[in-house]
């Protein structure tokens, strides 16, 4: 009897401490990173498709094309200060367009969009091994973020056009950019006059220009320090709706400016089964600016070294490229490992020293950029 | 077997058992409630605020209103810009709940709003893509508040009329009241193309805000507000928790006063179990695990009701929260573990703290002891100053100190004090009934009761206070009720009231109405808020109008010609309390122009903000406040009716197509809707009343019964005597109705202490209002008493039936 009546009321007890435990327990929220190669890979019906080449104009085509549903205005390059000190640096401007088909409301409203923009700005402090990043996000209204032939830019962060090239001021708080960058070579046309074809199917291909040596001259602020700084840049252009086909997870893009005066773009469309789409292209640009464009049998691209980030993904940070026609076979590897976006788009971008591989004689530098190794994880975990 | 015996005696007194779990779990009940409450009325954090510039974000808001999207765009680009966050609120309403619509740019804010914690992943279900109504992100606890699915399309009523939104769930915290919805499409949906109503920035922007920030645009840490959202609502919080003590120490009173019969009940059997060789010690340690699981089971029934009645408060006061200190409440409580183990450990400290008193009673019983001794009465010296020590140590803590807390503990040790006192005081009223009534039966029934004095002194003041706490509380709301009116109707000199319902007035269009041949003068208001969150009214005011002020201070004539000089301002009462203003004191304003120096010329009564206000004439200002008005008075032509105002008003209006959104209203009305806002205000005061008022009643009955049982033997040796049924049954049902009804005479004098404790300090303590010293309304006493009687008769009947049935030997075999 009695210890019946404990046990109603140990019951009746555990029931309401069992319900005032649940109640006072707080839901938990997730987060997720952005898919870059689904962004590439999707585009509704609505948006242009770029099909086959067509003749470029500038300045008028340095602005935006409405329409497509993603475009960059990408710049990279390696900088010097009197010390010898070095940077990596990158600004890009986003522009991913909203869905234009008739459906859609036309809104009543100062916000209303036609494309969402995204800015990334970064340093990589190569002595100290610092990789200093920034994103924002502006919506294409009221003028926060857009392109003219003159002038790219979203909120502060700007793009204006030179007599020479261009002029970048970019400052995220914690370091800053204020640079001259004047063309030393003339704008290459990538692919087939500008139409670069990803994938097999049509629109699977952006247009895309390139210029790929520019003299930087400018200011670097970090730690609260302007230092005078010199060196070369890269810009790259490219707009397009569904670029890439599908099986693509990703791709590993190159840009090595070399010391004797060539540039060379190389870019691997990576397949699920981690081989290169035979999509993957480039370009060899002389000294003199004349280029020839190359395509997947051209070069040979193998990753020799991955560094493991803090979550576990694999990023190839060092590579042996090949390319025996021009003669080249060259180990290339990050100045250092850490140059990992960790915002709502992951990917690596950093810069990278370009060696002979047989002598170990320096050649030059330049940019990488690693993408889509933040799906392999998951795909791996599942 | 110490556990056995416990087991054995609670089996056999089930009633008993429940009677003192429920006193515990009611009063556990209610402090319960209003410790969450307390926290609902301040952190309802804005999480999307927070998620979305971080918990020290700051927020920018325009002086006049909103921020223009041209000014937007341009802070936007300066340089060093942090990344703003245009926002844009929306106040709406649900059937009768006060909701916000909160447009977020969840694309120029940070991506991560794709997963971040307020929008739980919803942030690409606002994309609105034109199929069906736009969409708007709901918490499970909001729609779990409208009773609708995180599906369904819901209508709510906007500023401009009904709009329908499609909801799609998030799984978020802190999205409490609040629909978040793509700030382009709220634009839209709301028809408010072009407002933008405050821009957050990141913690780490404060020193660029600080230097670059332009005129006309304050900006506020999340902090700031969350410190306002804690002094705006202060008092509130603190009446509530004064009130859910009084719960609580009713609650422990109905313990005690069950506590105490029970022992009765087993004075024998302690006998017995000291003569077979149990020590004091294991009575005691008996006695004390009993206490523990009672109060332990007590606490956790009182923890699970509290938990419900709180969101049942919540429902109470959101609103009126919301409408009168414009903050948003959260849509359930959220309690924290924390919070639970602390009340949890009160409760069970509590009831061990009244049963301590019961056991060092059982202790004395000597072993074989069968009946207890009548212990000496105190001396009356010791009682006087059992009563008088604290009732003057709480006088005098109320007379020194002026904050809340002293007028709170004020109270309690007066009450402390009068407790004493009330049971002789009531013995006193119950042997004159019973001299007067005669050699009858009725008179012998209530001299009887002074043969249990002792026993029944605990409950008899217990039930006295309890009921006075109900009625006094009554008596306050009621009473300050009546002030409120006498307030409105005194303000209230205009014979029409003419507003627009979206904008403001401009000067001209009070010419016109000025100028409508009824119409012999006007009086005009417009009331914004300054960068230090002053509240300024600017009034322009025919001489007509002086006569609705109640001047606290300051003479009347010498305030209208200063303030008609333009020589100073007048401030309601309850921001010359808080800020300590008196007449002759300066008083700094940052007006829009620059800051300027007044002269407080008078403080008037004002019940229409507990935050206070400062009262202006308006062609001292220049800028928005001199320029527009929120409301126009009215004041028709001597002999000349209301109906006729009213139509040439009507037809004034009809002429103008510009005009035609203006409304009107009358004094009258004005009153009845200010008294209902009074109303709905104090709905969560009446709710407390009648939670003190519903323990005093179990209480009531608890101790009722409990005397009925114990005096089981003595009505068995009545019959035996010779008593028949029927008179047996009179005679008890004549003992609990005087019991009662001396609880409920002694309860009526301090019921009017603890009115004029709560209108006289606590009120204009807790929020800087003074109420008229006036007779107490009577309306709770004739509610309370009455049903006290009821109860009290219905409590004797029960032990009344079960005793007449059983047959005397019964009774009296139990010796």
């Amino acid at each position: 009897m009695m210890r019946r009546d404990l046990a109603v009321i140990a019951l009746l007890a555990a029931l309401a401490v069992a319900w005032l435990i649940a109640r006072s327990d707080p839901p938990d929220a997730g987060d997720a990173p952005l898919d870059t190669t689904a962004l590439l890979a999707d585009a509704p019906e609505s948006f242009e498709r770029i099909t086959g080449p067509q003749p470029l104009e500038f300045p008028a085509d340095h602005a935006l094309h409405p329409g497509y549903r993603s475009e960059w205005w990408y710049f990279t390059g390696n900088l010097f200060d009197a010390d010898g000190r070095r940077f990596g640096m990158q600004f890009t401007l986003f522009r991913f367009g909203l869905a234009a088909d008739d459906s859609r409301p036309t809104l009543d409203s100062v916000f209303a969009a036609d494309a969402v923009w995204m800015a990334h700005l970064a340093l990589s402090d190569v002595a100290e091994r610092r990789f200093f990043h920034r994103e924002r996000f502006a919506r294409g209204a009221l003028g926060l973020a857009g392109a003219s032939e003159d002038r790219w830019w979203l909120r502060d962060w700007t793009v204006t056009r030179t007599e020479a090239g261009w002029r970048l001021r970019a400052d995220a708080g914690t370091f800053a950019l204020d640079l001259a960058l004047d063309a030393v070579k003339p704008v290459v046309l990538q692919g087939n006059r500008g139409y670069s074809q990803k994938g097999p199917a049509p629109g699977n291909a952006s247009r895309y220009y390139t210029f790929p040596r520019l003299a930087a001259d400018g200011t670097v602020r970090v730690d609260g320090r302007a230092r005078a700084v010199e060196g070369t840049a890269w810009l790259d252009r490219e707009w397009g709706s569904s670029q890439l086909g599908p099986g693509i997870e990703g791709w590993d893009w190159f840009a090595l400016q070399l010391d004797d005066g060539r540039d060379l773009m190389m870019y691997r469309l990576r397949t699920e089964q981690d081989t290169a789409s035979p999509f993957s292209a480039g370009a060899l640009v002389e000294a003199d600016g004349s280029a020839r464009i190359l395509d997947r049998d051209d070069f040979e691209l193998e990753p020799v070294r991955r560094w493991r980030d803090p979550e576990g993904v694999s990023w190839p940070v060092a590579w042996r490229a090949r390319l025996p026609e021009a003669g080249l076979d060259l180990a290339i590897e990050a100045t250092f490992d850490d140059q990992q976006w960790r915002t709502g788009v992951r990917y690596w971008e950093g810069a990278i020293d370009v060696h002979d591989r047989a002598t170990g004689d320096r050649l030059g530098l330049g940019y990488l950029e690693l993408s889509g190794y933040s799906a392999d994880r998951e795909r791996g975990r599942r | 077997m110490r556990a056995r015996l416990s087991h054995g005696f609670f089996r056999r007194h089930p009633g008993q058992w429940l009677l003192a779990l429920i006193g515990i779990a009611a009063g556990m009940a209610v402090v319960t409630g209003v410790a969450l409450l307390r926290g609902a009325l301040v952190d309802s954090l804005d999480a999307a605020s927070d998620a979305l510039a971080g918990q020290d974000s700051i927020a920018v808001r325009a002086a006049d209103g909103a921020i223009a999207p041209e000014r937007f765009a341009e802070l936007a680009r300066l340089h060093g810009a942090p990344d703003w966050v245009p926002v844009l609120r929306i106040p709406v309403r649900v059937g009768g709940v006060e909701l916000e619509v909160v447009g977020l740019d969840t694309f120029s804010a940070v991506r991560d709003v794709a997963g971040n914690a307020s929008l739980g992943g919803a942030a690409d279900a606002l994309e609105w893509t034109g199929d069906g109504p736009p969409p708007a992100a709901i918490g499970p606890e909001t729609a779990g508040l409208l009773g609708v699915a995180t599906d369904a399309v819901l209508t709510l009523e906007g500023p401009s009329g009904p709009v329908e939104l499609r909801l799609a769930a998030a799984a978020g915290t802190g999205l409490d009241r609040r629909l978040v919805m793509d700030i382009a499409v709220a634009q839209h949906a709301f028809d408010l193309p072009d407002t933008i109503s405050e821009l957050l920035a990141p913690g780490s922007a404060r020193g660029w805000i600080e230097q670059n920030l332009p005129d006309g645009l304050q900006a506020r840490t999340l902090e700031e507000q969350r410190a306002s959202a804690r002094e705006l609502t202060a008092g509130l919080r603190a009446n509530l928790t004064a009130m859910s003590l009084l719960a609580l120490a009713t609650g422990l009173f109905v313990v005690y006063s069950v506590l105490s019969f029970l022992m009765v009940q087993r004075r024998r059997s302690f006998g017995v179990l000291r003569a077979i060789g149990l020590t004091p010690g294991d009575l005691g340690r008996m006695l004390i695990q009993e206490s523990l699981l009672l109060g332990a089971l007590g606490s956790l029934a009182g923890l699970v009701a509290g938990t419900l009645l709180a969101d049942l408060l919540l429902g109470l006061i959101a609103d009126p929260v919301r409408s009168i200190y414009g903050q948003l409440a959260l849509a359930r409580t959220e309690p924290a573990l924390w919070l639970y183990a602390a009340l949890f450990v009160l409760g069970v400290l509590a009831a061990i703290a009244v049963t301590v008193p019961v056991v060092r009673e059982a202790l004395r019983v000597p072993p074989g002891r069968m009946v207890r001794a009548a212990s000496a009465p105190l001396p009356k010296r010791v009682r006087w100053a059992l009563a008088g020590v604290p009732v003057a140590l709480g006088l005098a803590w109320v007379a020194v100190d002026g904050r809340l807390v002293a007028s709170l503990g004020g109270l309690f040790l007066v009450l402390a004090g009068l407790a004493t006192l009330l049971p002789p005081v009531g013995f006193g009223l119950l042997s004159v009934a019973g001299r007067r009534a005669g050699p009858g039966l009725t008179g012998r029934a209530v001299r009887l009761l002074d043969g249990s004095r002792r026993r029944l002194a605990p409950a008899l003041s217990a039930l006295s206070l309890a009921l006075a706490l109900a009625m006094g509380m009554g008596m306050m709301i009621l009473g300050f009720r009546a002030s409120v009116d006498d307030w409105v109707q005194r303000l209230l000199r205009a014979d029409l009231y003419v507003s627009a319902p979206e904008r403001a007035l401009a000067v001209e269009e009070v010419e016109r109405l000025a100028a409508i041949d009824a119409v012999a003068a006007v009086s005009t208001v417009s009331a914004q808020r300054l960068a230090d969150g002053t509240r300024l009214t600017a009034y322009r005011l025919p001489a007509r109008a002086w006569a609705g002020f109640d001047w606290l201070a300051g003479d009347p004539d010498e305030v209208r010609a200063g303030f008609e000089q333009g020589l100073g301002v007048a401030v309601s009462e309850p921001l010359a309390r808080a800020r300590g203003l008196a007449p002759g004191d300066a008083l700094v304003l940052p007006l829009p122009g620059g800051v300027r120096q007044f002269e407080v010329l008078g403080v008037f009564r004002d019940y229409s903000s507990d935050a206070g206000f400062v009262a202006i004439d308006a062609d001292r200002l220049g800028g928005r406040l001199a320029g527009t008005v929120d409301s126009v008075g009215l004041y028709a032509v001597a002999g000349v009716g209301r109906n006729t105002l009213q139509r040439q008003l009507e037809a004034a209006l009809a002429a103008d197509p510009q005009t035609s959104d203006l409304q009107w209203i009358g004094p009258r009305e004005i009153r009845d809707q200010s008294l209902a806002v009074f109303d709905r205000t104090f709905r969560i005061s009446w709710a407390m009343a009648v939670l003190v008022g519903g323990i005093a009643l179990v209480a009531l009955v608890s101790a009722l019964l409990a005397h009925g049982f114990e005096r089981a033997r003595e009505y068995a040796t009545l019959r035996a005597l010779g008593l028949a049924p029927t008179q047996l049954f009179r005679l008890i049902v004549v003992q609990t109705l005087a019991l009662t009804l001396a609880a409920a005479m002694l309860a009526v004098p301090v019921a009017v202490v603890v009115h004029y404790a709560l209108a006289l300090f606590i009120q204009p303590r807790a929020f800087g209002w003074s109420v008229p010293a006036g007779l107490p309304p009577i309306e709770p006493i004739v509610v309370v008493v009455p049903l006290a009687l009821v109860l009290g008769a219905l409590a004797g009947l029960i032990p009344a039936a079960r005793i007449g049935r059983r047959p005397p030997a019964d009774g009296l075999r139990a010796r």
